[in-house]
């Protein structure tokens, strides 16, 4: 009974010494309101841990303008239906193409009134696809910086009339269910057709030259600031001087970057006004391409320049 | 050792041969003629075990310590003023010695991802695949 009584003992004083660490701190730091030294401690660890990523203050250009998430929300809807309108295409066009056969081969009221109901199908889920993709294109052109915006507002008019022209074709179609009529809606399909792939080269011509210029842009704020930080901030003489003839460099690339992308520019004004829309977009891509691989040059220089300790 | 054994030795002085006969030594020698056999009992270990006083136990001392060690590490907080422990969670314990550099190169960074982005040869909204040549009846050629 007595040793029983003695590890009792011990068992209380062992309880007591884990307990009031515990209990007499968060008793004390709820009366004060100040944060327990458990979470002052997880805090500062965090606070040490990613002292390495707090960043600067963000400049101007990272902040989005305002609209651009809404544009951004919308695109993404844009693009998920205009997935699954795209699958619902690719299977109404594996069934077109069988009935189709069946009635070649048959020759049968029945087959051709299944090969009727399955071209209009095919037809109307092709429709959707060119009308999403025609708004995506719209919701993108939007978003797109570095586009004049008399010419994207142009360009805006246009795809607006496009998405017109494909809902009265839709109509057309919907009211197309016999072998003559459906023959009739595949004809005026050729123009409408036209009307969409022209439109959409322009406008995809106008969406990639608007980013890259939009970069362009961003590419000489940053050379700016990288110029006045070695004019201002560097100590050493000779590596400011090398630095300044690296940056030297840098503007003579960026001034060629600046003509090349007015004759782009020029192209797609062209594209605009022009009638072969297709052919006018693989010279504007191949110019595109060319500034991207200069612009890409261009930072690679820049990069070197800010780099700590590179003369 | 057989022969060690069987041959008597006279014990009559300590010579060095006889005390190299350990064997014959211990036999020989009188048993509790010494009072240094078995040690009695010390005086400590005789007094009748109390109870002890609890704060004579070990680890009511050890708890007493980490009470205390506690106590003094809430009051060296508890005088820290909060704008202190503030700090304490917002500075940066290595400020950099160029944050100017290190903003140009985010900046720069950030410039880089756009132009990734804007690479005209990776559209991301090519002509939609869709047959051009849907019929019914085979156009004329």
């Amino acid at each position: 009974m007595r040793g029983y009584t003695f590890h009792m003992r011990r068992i209380f004083w062992l309880a007591l010494c884990f307990l009031v660490p515990l209990i007499l701190p968060s008793v004390i730091f709820a009366k004060t309101k100040v944060a327990s030294p458990s979470a002052i401690i997880v805090k500062v660890a965090i606070a040490s841990s990613s002292a390495t990523v707090v960043t600067a203050t963000p400049s101007a250009q990272t902040i989005s303008p305002v609209g651009s998430s809404t544009l951004k929300a919308q695109g993404d809807a844009l693009k998920e239906k205009y997935r699954q309108q795209l699958d619902q295409y690719r299977n109404d066009a594996r069934l077109y193409v069988i009935a189709r056969e069946q009635y070649y081969q048959l020759t049968t009221l029945a087959a051709q009134e299944d090969a009727v109901q399955a071209t209009q199908k095919v037809m109307l889920s092709r429709l959707a696809v060119l009308e999403t993709y025609v708004k995506l294109l719209s919701v993108t052109l939007e978003d797109t910086p570095g586009i004049d915006i008399t010419q994207k507002a142009t360009q805006q008019g246009y795809l607006a009339t496009l998405a017109a022209v494909l809902q009265a074709h839709q109509k057309q179609v919907e009211l197309a269910n016999d072998r003559p009529s459906i023959n009739t809606v595949v004809n005026s399909f050729t123009n409408v057709e036209s009307q969409t792939e022209n439109s959409a080269y322009i406008t995809l011509g106008m969406i990639n030259y608007g980013r890259i210029q939009a970069t362009y842009d961003k590419t000489v704020s940053v050379k700016d600031e990288i110029k006045a930080d070695v004019q201002q901030n560097e100590t050493d003489a000779l590596v400011q001087a090398s630095k300044m003839r690296g940056v030297e460099e840098i503007e003579r690339e960026l001034s060629a970057v600046d003509t090349q992308l007015a004759k782009a520019r020029l192209d797609v004004s062209k594209m605009q006004t022009g009638t072969d829309a297709a052919f006018t977009y693989q010279n504007v891509q191949t110019e595109l391409e060319n500034i991207y691989a200069a612009l890409s040059r261009s930072l690679s220089l820049l990069d070197e320049v800010v780099k700590p300790g590179s003369s | 050792m057989t022969e060690m054994t069987n041959t008597p030795i006279e014990n009559t002085d300590d010579t060095a041969e006889t005390l190299s006969n350990q064997t014959q030594f211990g036999s020989e020698e009188p048993l509790f003629e010494h009072a240094s056999l078995p040690t009695p009992p010390s005086e400590k270990n005789a007094q009748p075990a109390g109870p002890k006083k609890f704060w004579q136990d070990k680890v009511f001392l050890f708890g007493v310590g980490v009470v205390g060690v506690s106590l003094l590490l809430l009051m060296m907080i508890g005088m820290s003023s909060p704008r202190r422990v503030q700090q304490l969670l917002g500075q940066n314990p290595t400020p950099s010695p160029r944050p100017a550099q290190s903003a140009l190169q985010q900046r720069l960074n950030e410039v880089k991802t756009d132009l990734s982005a804007a690479d005209p040869s990776q559209s991301d909204l090519p002509f939609p695949p869709v047959d051009k040549n849907i019929y019914l009846d085979k156009p004329a050629q």
